[in-house]
């Protein structure tokens, strides 16, 4: 059962080290050309993952199939240098005793290539990731952002069957990991290569995924697009870790399967509905426990009221200007809450409301 | 493999047989996956056992085994019954009191006026120590010889015209002379111990101390002194070992003058007849005493309570010493004087003289002395080059492999790899007449009388200074640097080849480059493996020395001396400054 448009499968993975079970049983695929992000915390066995794929730590268990063909199990599996993959290091990994040419020109003269073709791939792959005329300097000439660059352009130079990236960015400064953001997308976008792409930092993974798959304690939590990820998060480990959001409990008063809607009842104030999957909505009866999470930017403050959810009161504790914005700090009826305002014009006092499409129930 | 809480006979045993087990699994799963890497690997393993396990192994056999193959203590009965053995005993042990008692007293001072004071000439006092070091003891003592034999020696026949004495001062082929001679050499492990201890220290912690109220005196001894304590300790460690493993100038002395350190007795047990089992049962108590020693000193350090000391090196504030850093000065030169200008001087006059005991006048020097490296009649061209055939060898040899060993360690996840480290160290703490002893005895039927028993115990002993080097190497590649090849497409070797080489490549020269200055004066192992046509240079000196030819001694140990100071210059000039003075 060979899916053509299949590029790369997890079965089942496993990996412990000593008592600690690093990847305990992952379950993915991963299309051609497709762009996937693999986010989570350290430790959550991302990293794990991706090194098992790239072939430098063998599984304990399932199954990696690169192309339909099975490259790891526990007992057997495919040395690194025979996956046809490129891999881009955390820390750029760039050969500091061979030049620019030398560094990305390296996988093709292993394959024989000849002279002339390996010249023009290299000064293509250059020109890809805007550093064409360089070849000549060394590593150590290069700023940090170029030597990342080096470390892109050799990591695609031969055409592998799929671009592994091991959190590329973060040793770069914040001003540059932005502007290199959107150049990677861009760039996988122009190549269509398959990427595997693990970091911890989640705005990197909205841009660059086109599926983010979100790790915690070796399991995934949940895979899905960012918007998705962000909008509708399937756990409540998504909803803290992506993005910052307010966990609201209460039990369930009534639900409305067929709109995907559920009216809670919590302590905050007066019953409000929220939205969630049809699927688990199904499942909650009156009384169930449940919790709902709130992104700040979704939550109106003082504004007129929208949909058929009440208003709740709140007092101001805190409040910061952060340009664009000013985030504040409420305290409803004893419970943290964080929201966001245009301008200052509030008082010790204000009343907040959102849209019941916009409040997400979480399992 | 269920583990055991409560500790049963031989579960130690049993615990290094499940660990090797695993370990061979290790290689076998391995071998699947990538069969070329794990050849090389599992040979390198292979080699080291040949090397090291099997000779210490026997040396422990013959100690305990009598000829019929039962258990005895017979030998161990008889190293302590026999009257000159235990004198021997003794001797070495108050060698290993007193030696590195000077070693503090002249080591500390110099290392705090080096470091700590605004001293001048404080290049010239390091380099000098380095050449004091650097020089084998056992060349030193030929220059000694010269100056302080009780009726020839030139100090003394100097002493006896100026002050009209009736009999000579100073007797060099004493134990106090010896302890002399072996101080002047050792006091080095002290100081660069000591120095390089203050020179990395961070500034602020005393800083820290000044600022809270403390005197200058308060400091040096509430703070500075308890940081470099575990550096003054090591050095003196390291005196006491060396005292008690030093063979060259015991020799040199001691026969002339009657009297045996333990060593030396080695030497004369392995003489005919021949009583290996002897001679293993006095090596033996050393080598457990050098190992306890180590890892007396690793558990010391290794306790937390010192891991500050890496702290960011910085410009500490030089005390000013007013007019007394010329006396301060005046005390180093007295030592370099004593350590190096002096018996060097010595040496380099004996080996121009036509006579030993002639008077150093223009007229009486000649350059005949140096014929002997032109005239096949002597030992001389042949020694020189054995001694260049061995140790170009051994360096090479030790390279590739401490390579392979430092892959294992630092590269490999195979279980028991931490032995690797363990028994190169064996070898570390093996004093090299021991060492020597168990190469004679498990390869004396194979290699005796060619090069190649040499060569194996060379290998045998010199490990270590690769390993040593190259792992600190390895650890400064990032391990991404060897995987961004793999995935490039290369296979390990091919990896290793194209980019763990060239990254080590300091390390790797420099390893070499020392290995081979200390294989090229090698002494103690050499005398009981050469042959005649195997003679090394250090062998031929002792040869000229034990025939009376003091003054081809001296030519031949000139070459040596410039040849010892030349190479670790080189290594030097690799590594950069500073780089050496690790150890």
């Amino acid at each position: 059962m060979v899916d053509e448009n299949v590029k790369l499968e997890l079965r089942g993975l496993e990996k412990r080290f000593g008592e600690v079970r690093a990847v305990d049983g992952i379950n993915l695929s991963i299309a051609n050309g497709e762009s996937v992000v693999l986010l989570g915390p350290s430790g959550c066995g991302k990293t794990t993952t991706l090194r098992s794929v790239a072939g430098f730590i063998q599984p304990d268990g399932g199954e990696i199939l690169l192309d339909g063909n099975i490259i790891a199990t526990d007992a057997n599996m495919l040395p690194p240098e025979k996956r046809n993959l490129g891999m881009v290091f955390q820390n750029y990994a760039v050969w500091p005793h061979r030049n620019v040419f030398q560094n990305v020109s390296y996988a093709l003269v292993i394959q024989k290539r000849p002279r002339k073709e390996i010249a023009e791939r290299v000064d293509r792959a250059l020109e890809l990731v805007q550093l064409s005329g360089l070849g000549e300097r060394y590593p150590g000439e290069l700023s940090g952002g170029q030597q990342q660059r080096v470390a892109l352009a050799r990591a695609i130079v031969a055409e592998p069957a799929m671009l592994l990236l091991d959190e590329p960015l973060s040793n770069l400064d914040a001003g540059l990991r932005e502007e290199m953001r959107f150049e990677l997308k861009e760039l996988q976008q122009r190549i269509g290569m398959t990427t595997l792409y693990v970091t911890h930092d989640q705005e990197e993974a909205l841009v660059l995924a086109d599926r983010i798959v979100v790790m915690s304690a070796g399991k995934i939590e949940q895979v899905d697009t960012p918007s998705e990820i962000y909008l509708h998060p399937a756990t409540h480990f998504v909803a803290s870790f992506v993005g910052i959001t307010n966990m609201v409990s209460g039990q369930v008063e009534d639900t409305d399967a067929s709109a995907g809607r559920v009216r809670v009842s919590q302590k905050l104030g007066e019953p409000f509905w929220a939205s969630g999957p049809k699927d688990l909505i199904g499942q909650l009866s009156k009384g169930s426990p449940i919790t709902v999470s709130l992104r700040p930017e979704a939550i109106r403050v003082n504004g007129a009221i929208e949909g058929d959810n009440p208003p709740i009161t709140a007092k101001v504790q805190a409040s910061a200007f952060l340009g664009n914005r000013i985030d504040l700090r409420l305290d409803v009826q004893g419970q943290d809450f964080r929201c966001q305002v245009p301008n200052m014009d509030f008082g010790d006092e204000v009343s907040i409301n959102f849209n019941s499409d916009l409040a997400w129930v979480i399992r | 493999m269920a583990t055991t809480t409560t500790v049963e006979p031989g579960s130690f045993l049993s615990g290094i047989g499940d660990r090797f087990l695993r370990g061979w699994a290790d290689f076998r799963l391995g071998y699947a996956r990538e069969p070329m890497k794990y050849t090389l690997l599992f040979a390198a393993v292979i080699i080291l056992g040949m090397l090291v396990i099997y000779p210490v192994w026997l040396l422990f056999q013959f100690s305990i085994v009598d000829p019929k193959g039962g258990l005895t203590g017979q030998n161990y009965i008889e190293v302590m019954q026999r009257k000159d053995l235990f004198k021997a005993l003794m001797n070495s042990m108050m060698l290993g009191v007193v030696v590195p008692v000077g070693c503090l007293l002249l080591g500390l001072p110099m290392a705090w006026m080096v470091s700590r004071t605004n001293m001048p000439g404080k290049l010239f006092v390091r380099a000098f120590a380095g050449i004091a070091f650097v020089i084998p003891s056992f060349i030193g003592t030929i220059g000694w010889i010269f100056l302080m034999a009780p009726n020839s020696g030139q100090l003394n026949k100097f002493f006896i015209a100026v002050f009209g004495l009736d009999k000579p001062l100073l007797d060099i082929f004493t134990m106090e002379g010896l302890a002399f001679i072996l101080i002047m050499h050792f006091y080095p492990l002290v100081f660069f111990a000591v120095s390089a201890s203050l020179d990395n220290m961070d500034p602020s912690y005393e800083e820290a101390a000044r600022n809270l109220g403390a005197g200058r005196v308060r400091t040096a001894l509430t703070i500075t002194m308890p940081l470099v304590t575990p550096a003054v300790l090591s050095g003196a460690l390291l005196c006491i070992l060396d005292a008690l493993a030093a063979f060259g100038a015991p020799a040199a002395l001691g026969f002339p003058g009657g009297f045996h350190v333990l060593t030396t007795k080695i030497y004369t047990l392995i003489l005919h007849p021949p009583k290996f089992e002897l001679a293993a049962a006095v090596a033996v108590p050393i080598v457990f005493f050098t190992a306890a020693c180590l890892l007396v000193q690793k558990w010391w350090l290794g306790r937390s309570r010192y891991t500050t000391l890496t702290g960011k090196a910085g410009q500490a504030s030089a005390v000013d010493l007013g007019h007394w850093r010329w006396a301060a000065f005046g005390l180093c030169l007295f030592v370099i004087f004593f350590s190096v200008l002096l018996p060097m001087g010595g040496l380099f006059i004996l080996s121009l003289l036509n006579t030993f005991g002639a008077p150093i006048e223009f007229r009486n020097m000649v350059l005949e002395n140096y014929e002997i490296f032109f005239d096949d009649t002597f030992i001389v061209i042949q020694s020189i080059k054995n001694s260049f055939i061995l140790s170009i060898s051994t360096a090479t040899l030790c390279v590739m492999l401490g390579i392979a060993y430092v892959w294992i360690v630092e590269r490999t996840e195979i279980v028991g790899r931490g032995s690797v480290t363990v028994i190169i160290m064996i070898t570390f703490a093996f004093p090299a007449v021991a060492m020597g002893v168990g190469i004679l005895i498990g390869y004396i039927n194979w290699l005796y009388g060619s090069l190649w028993i040499l060569f194996v115990a060379y290998m045998a002993k010199k490990i270590p200074f690769a390993y040593i080097f190259l792992r600190n190497a390895i650890k400064q590649i990032m391990e991404e640097l060897e995987e961004a090849a793999r995935i490039a497409g290369a296979s390990w070797a091919r990896m290793v080849w194209d980019i763990t080489i060239p990254l080590m490549k300091t390390g790797m020269w420099v390893a070499w480059v020392l290995i081979f200055s200390i294989s090229l004066r090698e002494l103690a192992m050499s005398i009981l493996l050469a042959q005649p046509g195997t003679e090394t240079m250090a062998v031929a000196v002792y040869q000229f020395l034990d025939d009376g030819a003091v003054e081809h001694a001296a030519a031949v140990s000139v070459l040596i001396a410039f040849l010892s100071v030349a190479t670790v210059v080189i290594a030097r000039k690799i590594a950069g400054k500073g780089a050496l003075e690790v150890d």
